[in-house]
């Protein structure tokens, strides 16, 4: 299996790639960004445009760990994603962002693509896009804040 | 190779080489500086019954890089290998052989027919870049172009191919 | 947030129903088969007129986002501008199945 670099909060200065809501710093949902192909660079167009900010710290008041799956996944890589997925303290949630995560996209077809993420993991939100804008990210991050208000704002 | 972008063309020349020069002429480009290979793939041509077997290696001393070249028959898929040449050779003739079935000699790997499995998993059809062998997917699934809401018309239409497939994906079962 | 970019950058695919004419092209030329269009004809007589014409009349037409690749060549295509380009990007769902899009969706 191949390791992938998302070490789920154990320490954030070592390297993990958590994000929060620029806009919205009274929303706790910590995104972490899995970035399996190029969707993945609308991830990091949201950081460039400032979207979203690194979180320096494992926050000590309840915060919603979002894994943010970017990407094409092949069938060789899915226990990694699984690994990464159990890693993510509770409470959790993941992000289809792209075709590719949401059902195989253009590779519906391919032997070795995964018809999405959800054969692999649970996920709450589903973002179509070839890629997606950086805004439909955090449109979504924030929808997802809507559904988990009990669990991040209590 | 002929790269069409938003109608704008990118030219790049590929420079031929016969399959017997193919490692003395890397060998000598290397010396000359283009150390850096970054490309080492295959093209399927059924119809000429032969492959294109391309490379793309840069400079470092400068933003350049140049395409290589050569025509590999299908009846005698072998080919020197580079790896003594640029060392990253041995990934991508590996992945070429796993992907279209040619061998390259000198490639300890890809020479060893017990050595499979880079990519493709067990289940993965053999040689999948191969124009033959369907994409599975494409041949179960119903094309949603064959409806038709007037069948005066539907009657007259040309047949079209699904878009994404070959015609002898459909007429065997296999299409092997 | 948006007007800096271009309309055409990956929003969304709209269609206009009424100049639809089920005419298919999209639909086979769409490189991933993720429009299906379902139609039928039905004769009608315009007034004034001798003779009755048939015409298409579209019963559903949807866009799979979860496969839709971005490529627009749909919106190429279509004969009638039925298809176009728009700005605002398709937001998330929560199941798999909503990404596909129906007329009402899509003409939205
Ligand atoms: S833009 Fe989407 S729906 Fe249109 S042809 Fe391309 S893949 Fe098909
Ligand atoms: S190409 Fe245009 S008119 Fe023809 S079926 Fe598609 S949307 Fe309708």
């Amino acid at each position: 299996m191949i390791e992938l670099p998302t070490p789920a909060y154990q320490s954030v200065s070592g390297g993990a790639r958590q994000y929060r809501l620029a806009s919205h710093p009274e929303i706790r949902v910590v995104a972490t960004d899995l970035g399996l192909a190029c969707c993945a660079v609308e991830f990091a167009a949201a950081l460039t445009r400032g979207l979203l900010l690194p979180v320096a710290d494992a926050d000590p008041v309840p915060t919603l760990h979002l894994l943010v799956v970017s990407g094409t996944l092949t069938h060789a890589l899915r226990p990694s994603i699984e690994a990464a997925w159990e890693r993510l303290p509770e409470p959790r949630a993941a992000m289809a962002f792209g075709a590719c995560t949401a059902s195989g996209g253009p590779y519906w077809d391919s032997y070795s693509v995964a018809q999405g993420i959800d054969e692999t993991i649970p996920v709450q939100v589903y973002v179509p896009g070839c890629p997606p804008r950086p805004e439909a990210l955090i449109a979504a991050i924030l929808s997802i804040a809507e559904g988990a208000a009990d669990v991040i704002r209590s | 190779m002929t790269i069409a972008a938003n109608s704008v063309e990118i030219t790049q020349q590929i420079e031929w080489i016969s399959a017997e020069q193919w490692r003395d002429s890397l060998a000598s480009a290397h010396r000359q500086g283009w150390v850096c290979l970054d490309v080492l793939t295959a093209i399927d041509r059924p119809e000429q019954r032969e492959f294109h077997v391309v490379l793309h290696a840069n400079r470092v001393d400068s933003a350049l890089g140049q395409w290589w070249g050569v025509v590999v028959p299908q009846h005698d898929a072998e080919l020197a290998s580079l790896v003594d040449v640029f060392k990253a050779a041995a990934w991508h003739e590996r992945e070429t052989r796993e992907m279209f079935g040619i061998t390259f000699t000198g490639n300890v790997v890809s020479h060893d027919p017990t050595a499979q499995g880079l990519l493709l998993s067990d289940e993965a059809p053999v040689t999948p870049l191969r124009k033959h062998v369907p994409l599975g997917a494409r041949v179960d699934t119903p094309w949603p172009g064959n409806a038709d809401p007037d069948p005066r018309r539907s009657a007259s239409r040309r047949r079209q191919a699904p878009p994404g497939t070959r015609p002898e994906w459909f007429e065997t079962g296999d299409g092997q | 947030m948006i007007e800096d970019i271009a309309i055409e950058s990956r929003g969304t695919i709209k269609l206009s129903a009424p100049d639809c004419t089920s005419c298919m092209l999209c639909v086979r030329e769409c490189p991933v088969w993720c429009i299906e269009i379902d139609s039928h004809t039905e004769q009608v007589t315009p007034e004034g007129a001798r003779r009755p014409r048939s015409v298409a009349v579209l019963d559903a037409f949807t866009i799979d986002w979860g496969l839709c690749m971005y490529c627009g060549i749909c919106v190429e295509v279509c004969p009638f501008d039925a298809l176009a380009w728009a700005p605002s990007p398709r937001g998330g769902v929560g199941e798999a199945e909503q990404l596909v899009a129906g007329i009402e969706d899509l003409s939205g």
